[in-house]
């Protein structure tokens, strides 16, 4: 049984006097433990087919299965409660609360989970990727790469089954990028589903799998052979 | 546990974006503060008020003044009444059981007052003898004049503590020698401080004299204007009215269709002064510093739906990582009573040290209102609950991918 099964949504908007389909008749399985990217211009409805996998967004039409659960019936806060506890959002702009230390932002989700010591298991997430020691510092006090990489934690510190990340690298350097991409690799490579949304070819070849949509329709979808390696790219982006 | 993580967590954020909290915390603050000040001299200002009624016009007492108490012939009628005279009340003291003992009024209005050298316009008031005994104010160093001094209508005046303390500074001035107008008299006493009277004149800078002095040697007549008389307690007080009303009649040999010459003021009239004046301060008052908290609490609302629109991304970013609508607006609401909150104990303090100053500058006297500070701050909290509720709603409303964009 596939972990995201996805068949034949749809999801128009009014846009002026045109009708935009950002989604159309799109069918998707996603296996656990699977990388997905997803490839497409800008407008190609990738977004948007996230936010629907992330049940940030309903779609118009269709049906969608979470690990076996039909979940296009749920409540608001049914939806807010599964959020809380199966998915982790990274997003191009890290979205971190201005002026809060690395730790609380990344305690957040915790706030609204039924777990106890919020501060040992933020503390665990950071040091996840590589930022305990920055726990007390504020999102303006950090680089782009280190604020993502806050993100990233605020991101599993609930521990969940899948990862989505909106263009995760679109506002980094390269070398930031693929530190963002490291994490993200070996996050998948401890059992973590990720889907990941790029417009960047290289990037989605560290993937298992890429899908590409065009005006809302899946027009490749393929498992990636030669997978790259992030650390590897890393370690010869320094090197050189 | 939930809740109180979510509440910890928006105190936090409050506490680092002090800026938007103490602008939102102003209105409030504002607000409470006029409330707390505007009611604590305000029922101050009640109390003396009661308080100087109560003492003018105090238990079984009856107001007699010349003339009907209707206005004839134009706002000052028809120039002063002449119908009362001496006579008439020594009439009602020995002939009407009840009436214990009256004192009889003359003014003289306001006269030059000299002591070497320094004048003063000062109001000069004819009484009897027994003015302290029916208005429950003597003298406070030396003595009243005496019922000798009243059958002689002898040059002796007894002072108010502002007429001493401006005329002979820290001086003594019994035994001195004034000047009213050209007649010289010897101050004889200081009268007992009394404050300002319900009609805002201030009884500590008068000069009282007694009143056939008033009448012989300061204005050369033969009534007086009025009398307060006191009536024994157990009597009738309805009936002694009646009763002074026909003795009086029968002495100005008035006829059964024309009005009385005189009119009394009894206790059931005074009541109905101190009712107006309660009126006054127990309804005006609390409108105008309800106003205030209204206007602050408009404030906040307005500060607060700025801010939700200010926080979309913090919003949207809450509810994609697990925030319920209720979390999302429960926060918004808490933020608000928080402000409101702080900012009416803030209030409150601010308000402690204006009235704290006002008392020490002696401006006026009165306890600290505690009732109508918890009474304000109450208010301040439901104004935080009722004005963070429709930027909450919007808030909790808010479609995250919209709010994440």
């Amino acid at each position: 049984m596939s972990m995201i099964d996805v068949k034949g949504i749809h999801k128009h908007y009014k846009k002026d006097a045109n009708v935009v389909r950002a989604l159309d008749d799109v069918s998707l399985a996603i296996d656990r433990g699977q990388f997905v990217a997803i490839l497409g211009p800008s407008g190609s409805g990738k977004s948007t087919l996230l936010n629907v996998l992330g049940l940030l967004d309903r779609s118009d039409k269709g049906t969608y299965h979470l690990d076996g659960r039909d979940v296009s019936s749920f409540s608001a806060d049914e939806l807010a409660a599964i959020r809380n506890d199966k998915v982790g959002f990274v997003f191009q702009s890290f979205h971190l609360m201005p002026k809060t230390p690395a730790i609380e932002n990344v305690e957040l989700p915790l706030i609204y989970s039924d777990r106890s010591d919020l501060a040992g298991l933020a503390m665990k997430a950071l040091d996840r990727v590589g930022l305990a020691d920055r726990a007390s510092h504020i999102p303006s006090e950090l680089s782009g790469g280190q604020q993502q990489r806050v993100a990233i934690a605020r991101a599993l510190v609930n521990t969940p089954d899948l990862i989505l990340a909106d263009e995760p690298t679109g506002n980094l350097d390269s070398q930031s990028g693929l530190e963002i991409m490291e994490i993200l690799q070996s996050l998948n490579g401890e059992g973590a589903t990720v889907v990941l949304v790029t417009h960047d070819p290289e990037l989605a070849r560290m993937a298992s799998r890429r899908v590409d949509i065009v005006d809302g329709r899946i027009a490749r979808d393929e498992i990636i052979d030669e997978r790259r390696d992030a650390r590897a790219a890393l370690g010869a982006l320094v090197g050189a | 546990m939930k809740t109180s993580r979510v509440i910890g967590s928006s105190l936090r954020s409050m506490n680092r974006n002090k800026l938007r909290t103490f602008f939102m915390m102003l209105g409030t603050l504002i607000g409470v503060t006029a409330l707390t000040v505007v009611m604590a001299l305000g029922q101050a200002t009640q109390g003396e008020v009661l308080h100087g009624i109560e003492r003018m016009f105090s238990g079984s007492t009856i107001l007699l003044n010349a003339g009907s108490g209707m206005m004839e012939g134009g706002p000052h009628g028809p120039g002063p009444a002449t119908t009362l005279v001496p006579g008439d009340i020594a009439a009602i003291e020995t002939e009407i059981p009840a009436v214990d003992v009256a004192d009889r009024l003359q003014g003289a209005g306001s006269r030059e007052v000299v002591f070497e050298g320094r004048v003063s316009d000062l109001s000069v008031l004819g009484h009897s003898h027994t003015s302290p005994e029916v208005w429950n104010r003597g003298a406070s160093r030396g003595t009243y004049f005496t019922e000798d001094d009243v059958q002689a209508a002898a040059r002796v005046a007894v002072i108010g503590t502002r007429v001493a303390a401006d005329l002979f500074d820290t001086d003594d001035p019994i035994g001195q020698q004034i000047r009213i107008g050209t007649v010289p008299f010897t101050v004889v006493g200081v009268l007992e401080p009394f404050g300002i009277d319900p009609h805002g004149i201030d009884k500590d800078n008068e000069i009282h004299v007694p009143y056939t002095t008033v009448m012989r040697r300061l204005r050369n007549v033969d009534y007086i204007a009025a009398a307060k008389i006191m009536v024994d307690p157990r009597a009738d007080l309805d009936a002694t009215v009646e009763a002074i009303e026909g003795l009086l009649r029968e002495r100005h040999r008035l006829a059964p269709t024309e009005d009385s010459d005189f009119h009394m003021i009894t206790p059931v009239q005074v009541q109905a002064m101190i009712e107006s004046a309660n009126t006054t301060f127990g309804v005006f008052l609390p409108i105008v510093a309800l106003i205030a908290i209204i206007a602050g609490g408009v404030v906040v609302a307005n500060l607060m739906l700025l801010s939700v629109n200010e926080r979309r991304h913090e919003i949207g970013l809450r509810k994609a990582i697990g925030a319920r609508t209720r979390d999302v607006w429960w926060q918004f609401v808490l933020e608000a009573t928080a402000i409101t909150t702080v900012g009416g104990i803030l209030a409150i303090g601010i308000g402690v040290v204006i009235l704290q100053y006002v008392r020490l500058h002696g401006i006026a006297n009165f306890a600290f209102p505690w009732s109508v500070t918890l009474i304000g701050l109450s208010i301040a909290v439901v104004v935080g609950l009722v004005a963070g509720a429709l930027p909450a709603r919007r808030a909790a409303r808010m479609d995250p991918i919209d709010a994440l964009r």
